[in-house]
Formats: structure tokens, sequence, C-alpha cells
């Protein structure tokens, strides 16, 4: 479809430049079912929303300074939307992304070919008062979720008593930002944009971590993902030690366990791949802080002797991983299939 | 939301309309990349050697 994975889509775009009342998810569902997915096709859609729309060839490109925008102007690559013209410069979205080109040059790429709208007064999405409504409420509730899980948070790391040692703090600290790293390259391995990835990324090396994602090494024997593994080991420790905070002995003992594989990650990023995962090296580097703050908090010395506690520790983990492995694949199609039914 | 852009048909000297069937030759389905400036001045670069 003509969207990019942020969620701007060309008709949610083209509506807002418009002016048009509208909602995202309805216009953009409306786009990618239906059934010609040309200027045809959106002429017709923009219709059910009161737009009457046109389209042009200008002989004389230079025309195109006689247009009132927003419109939408072809080029070999694509269709953008043309937000403003001057003698000097066109200022255009694609794919959301606001970009401003010479005139001369906008005029040399575009192949002639416009879509002018002209919206009535009384133009707006069908049914806008309840999709509006509707979408208020899919947005209330991420929200929700967001402050429920907060709260709950805050409410075992207090009555657990977290708060009260130097090492639990950290131990939390460095466990949710642990999560954030794995998650970030489970995004990446299922090929889900996150600028912020990209962002943490470009700090040791522009590209780094889809070079390392993409090597035989990213994965554990084949079959799972390390970004799986870890998304695993953070969130069942995090959840450990919020509600049952007596295994820290064995949540520090899982953690010696997993610090020979820091070395094995950073010796093969720097002898084999040549190339640096500024992710992984923030994932190792957690590994190694938690250590300290189970070492220096006492916590690897309560472990001996070994309790039976440690086997359910273990199945939480493995089961969790299992898990996301097989869930896994469902999202990475399921982002397939989105873009693919979009074109 | 802002308020609905007035449009008015244009006067347009050289411009021929398009029919049904010349608009339905244009999609939009296609999945590209941002078009970037740059991107578009290769286009147009590479559109003119393929005419010399």
């Amino acid at each position: 479809m003509a969207s990019d994975k942020t969620g701007h889509t060309l008709i949610s775009d083209y509506l807002t430049l418009l002016g048009v009342p509208h909602t995202a998810g309805y216009s953009g569902k409306r786009l990618a079912t239906m059934p010609f997915q040309t200027l045809f096709g959106l002429s017709k859609l923009l219709q059910e929303y009161g737009i009457e729309s046109e389209g042009y060839e200008l002989t004389d490109k230079t025309e195109l300074l006689k247009l009132t925008p927003p419109f939408l102007a072809d080029t070999p690559a694509g269709v953008v939307i043309v937000k403003d013209v001057a003698p000097t410069e066109v200022e255009y979205l694609s794919q959301g992304v606001e970009e401003r080109m010479d005139f001369d040059k906008f005029i040399d790429a575009f192949d002639g070919k416009v879509l002018l709208s002209y919206p009535s007064p009384e133009a707006s999405e069908p049914d806008y008062g309840k999709h509006a409504r509707m979408d208020f409420f899919i947005r209330a509730k991420k929200w929700v979720l967001l402050a429920a899980s907060a709260f709950l948070f805050l409410w075992l790391f207090i009555a657990n008593g977290l708060y009260m040692r130097w090492s639990t703090v950290g131990i939390t600290v460095i466990d949710m930002a642990g999560l954030y790293f794995t998650y970030l390259l489970v995004q990446k391995s299922v090929k889900i944009h996150n600028p912020a990835a990209d962002r943490v990324c470009g700090v040791l090396q522009a590209g780094g971590c889809d070079s390392i994602l993409k090597t035989s090494a990213s994965k554990f024997f084949g079959l799972f993902g390390w970004s799986e593994v870890g998304f695993a080991y953070f969130s069942v420790s995090l959840l450990t030690l919020l509600l049952l905070p007596g295994m820290l002995p064995w949540l520090a003992l899982c953690n010696l366990i997993c610090l020979p594989f820091t070395a094995w990650s950073i010796w093969y990023q720097r002898f084999r791949a040549h190339k640096w995962c500024t992710l992984c090296v923030c994932v190792q580097g957690s590994l190694w802080l938690l250590f300290f703050c189970y070492c220096f908090g006492g916590w690897l010395g309560m472990a001996w002797p070994l309790s039976p506690l440690v086997l359910p520790l273990g199945a939480a983990y493995i089961a969790v991983m299992l898990a996301l492995n097989a869930v896994m694949p469902l999202i990475e199609n399921s982002d397939t299939n989105n873009t693919s039914d979009h074109e | 939301m802002n308020e609905i852009k007035m449009i008015t048909p244009p006067e347009l000297k050289s411009a021929r309309k398009l029919k049904p069937l010349e608009l339905n030759g244009i999609r939009i389905g296609r999945k590209h990349s941002v078009l970037t400036p740059q991107q578009l001045e290769e286009i147009a670069r590479s559109g003119k050697d393929s005419i010399q």
C-alpha cells in the first residue's frame, strides 16, 4: 500500500492537507481495500468523502505554478503529494516525509500528470463521528495498558521493598534497560522499522546491528534468535524480581551462567564479523552491570547451596523463550501481509 | 483538524484532461521508499540519458 510503517498513508496525508475530517484507521483501511490501487481508484474513494477530483497531463510543466496545492503529482518512481509550489522550490510529501526540491529539478523528474481535488464545504469521512470515537478508544486502550502496567510495577517495587537496597534498584533499572534493548533487537530481527533502534545502532557503527542480525551467529543453533533469548531472559528476570524477590539469589546464578555468552558475542563482533552491533553491546553491558549488582549486593553468595526453586526459574526462562520463538514467525508474517496487502 | 481547503479548478493552457483509463494506469500501490530529491534527480537524469 502507499503507506509506511509509521502509519502515514497517502490518503490520510492528502486528506489532512485538504483539511477534510477523517480518521487514519478508516481511511487507511479503505485505501488498502479499494479495488483499483490507482489514481482512478483514489478519485472514486475521494468521492465518498465529498471530494471531486480530476487528472490532468501538463504539456508545459511550468503550469504546475498555476495549481493550488495540495495535489498529487506522478513521477516514474511513485506519486507524491505536492504541498507548496513556488517559482524556486517545490515542497512535497513522500511516504509522510516532507521534502523540498528546486522547482526546475522537480519538473524534470515529474512526468506531467497530476490529480487535482476539490473538496466540497461539507466534505468529510463517512460516519466520521463514529470512527473518531472508535479511534479514540483504540488509542486509549494502549494508554490504559501502559498506566495499569506502570501502577502495577510501582506497587510491586514498593510493596516488595525493592527500593530499599541499591542493588535491587540497580537490578530493576538494568533489567528494564536490557528489556528495552532486546525489544529493539527483536523488532529489527523481524524487520519492523523503529527510528529509536536506528539511532542507538548508529552510535558504534551505522548499519552494524542489521549486519550482525543477518549473520548465522545471530541464531542459537539456527533455532532461536539471540534477540529472543535476551528478551526472554530480561522479561522473566524482571517479573521474577518484582513478584518473587526471594528468588534473587537464583536470578544471580542464572545471570552468572549467561556471562560467557557476552565474551563470545564481543569476540565474534570484533574478530569474525568486524562489525559492531550497538544494541548487542548494550545487552552485554547490561548483563555485566547486573552481575556487579548481584555480586556486590551479596545475592550471588546466597545462591549456595542450590535450591530446587532454581528449576521452575529455569523452566520459566525456557518457556518464555519458546513461546516468543513460536510467535515471532506470526509477527513477521503479519507484518509482511500488511505490507503486501497494501500493494 | 484544519479548515477544509476550497480549491477552484485552474485555468490551464497546455493541460489535457486524463481519461479514467489513463488515471487507472497510474498506480499508487507501488511499494517504494521515501522519494528524496536526490532520487528524483537521478530519475530525471536517467530519463534524459535513455532519450539520448
